[in-house]
């Protein structure tokens, strides 16, 4: 029985032979315990997500997953300090952690080296990446009203195995104000852009992260990563600037500070084309 | 397969439309359970816990047309957490019973049925997962790579590997018998 053929038979006319049927306590048990289980929140990539999360939710969750990386920091590595950035105070309080938000955390995770430059051939920017990542330029502009989801040809990515960077842009509609598509971008019901959340510095232009650290699922480049996400308009556009993967907000940070923009390259889809759409968003 | 609008409605949090859809998976989880273990209390628990992750997950689900794939990876997954929790098992295994249809060689069935039952459980649990789907499901190695989110290279190495291992295992147990007339 041991030539692959006669082996691959016998192989499945014995798996043949088990159970095909669930015991009912295993349902049953289940089904308990799935009646007080809770369903966790529909973590998606921007412009679905946010509907879902109010500022308040997230600046909570944001505030929980710093405790938990500084507190995990402190303490597994006491004695190791991060690259380039002081060790946390052990005795910050929940309120000087909460007041920092908007500042990166110091980061377990090390930074690549910086050393290669993508400039986009249609969104606007460029950006420093680690040598032998993969670069997928956008095929396709941004859509107004249209979401990012991954995989959509209006975004540039450049990724390696644990760890992706997509950005997209599109022109703000005609008398569209920052404010307004920053608020329609992010979703939040808010009334001016700091309802997206806390302030980020892209380039030395002033963002806003709405996806801080969140856990990735649901397409994420690789299980157990965290998601980042930033927007901010420059010169008339606007931005997104996700990652995710293995990362943490000072890796995330550390790809920002690189970004360059240069709005009036950018290519738009007709101008007419764009107004139509931009109505449906805002 | 599975009703579209059940899935829709259990990621929006119906309880009921997932009870439904849990009756109607469940039985095909465990028997793939089962078999990647070869536990029947290891593949109840690896099935619980896979149910109660998806109803925690299915809202996270992008595409529910891909619901049984998707709970399937879920169910490999707890799989493997069941194998690694319950390392010891091997001194305490259940074998599974071997009342297959008999044959005028039945005993020589048996004997293969008994060394393939050991050979088996002696597989990294990941290449048994996709032995079974592969084998028992009938899937085609680039759907299994795509359901358990793997290259479709280490889907075919592991099944590869699983394969060269039985035959390994089968030879060595056959061979001494025929070249010595000694156990092994």
């Amino acid at each position: 029985m041991t030539d692959d053929r006669s082996l691959e038979r016998a192989a499945r006319s014995w798996l043949e032979e088990g159970p095909t049927q669930a015991p009912d306590r295993a349902v049953e048990a289940a089904l308990l315990r799935i009646g007080s289980t809770p369903q966790e929140r529909d973590l998606r990539i921007p412009w679905r997500l946010s509907k879902m999360i109010n500022p308040a939710r997230i600046a909570a969750a944001a505030v929980i997953a710093v405790l938990a990386v500084g507190g995990a920091f402190m303490i597994l590595r006491p004695s190791q300090s991060s690259v380039g950035a002081p060790s946390p105070s052990p005795s910050a309080s929940a309120g000087a952690v909460a007041s920092a938000v908007g500042t990166p955390r110091p980061s377990p995770i090390t930074v690549p080296a910086l050393t290669q430059t993508f400039t986009s051939p249609r969104n606007g920017f460029s950006v420093k990446y680690p040598t032998g990542w993969t670069i997928i330029p956008a095929t396709q502009s941004w859509a107004a009203g249209t979401s990012t989801d991954w995989g959509n040809p209006a975004l540039d990515a450049i990724k390696t195995s644990d760890v992706r960077l997509v950005v997209a842009s599109q022109r703000l509609a005609s008398g569209q104000t920052p404010d307004a598509w920053l608020t329609a971008y992010c979703k939040t019901g808010g009334t001016s852009a700091s309802s997206c959340g806390p302030q980020i510095k892209i380039g030395g232009e002033t963002g806003y992260v709405d996806l801080d650290g969140e856990p990735a699922v649901g397409g994420a480049i690789v299980a157990g990563g965290v998601i980042f996400d930033a927007a901010v308009v420059v010169g008339g556009r606007g931005y997104v600037i996700t990652m995710d993967g293995i990362l943490d907000r000072a890796y995330f940070q550390a790809f920002l500070d690189t970004v360059s923009f240069d709005a009036p390259s950018a290519v738009d889809p007709p101008k007419a084309l764009t107004s139509a759409t931009a109505s449906a968003t805002s | 397969m599975v009703d579209r609008d059940l899935v829709e409605q259990a990621r929006r949090g119906d309880r009921e439309a997932f009870t439904v859809l849990v009756h109607q998976v469940s039985d095909s989880l465990y028997a793939v359970a089962q078999r990647i273990l070869r536990d029947s209390s290891l593949a109840e628990d690896a099935l619980q816990n896979a149910l109660v992750l998806a109803w925690r997950r299915i809202p996270h689900l992008r595409e529910p047309e891909r619901f049984e794939a998707w709970i399937h990876r879920i169910l490999v997954h707890a799989c493997y957490d069941e194998s690694q929790r319950a390392r010891q098992w091997t001194a305490n295994v259940r074998v599974l019973p071997m009342d297959g249809p008999s044959t005028p060689d039945g005993s020589a069935v048996i004997a293969d049925r008994d060394q393939l039952e050991r050979a088996f459980r002696r597989l990294p649990v990941d290449q048994r997962a996709v032995f079974v789907l592969h084998h028992y499901n009938g899937l085609p190695l680039v759907e299994i790579a795509d359901m358990l989110e793997i290259p479709a290279g280490t889907a075919r190495s592991r099944l590869h590997y699983a394969t060269r291992s039985l035959r390994d295992a089968l030879t060595a147990e056959a061979e001494p018998v025929v070249k010595g007339g000694r156990l092994a």
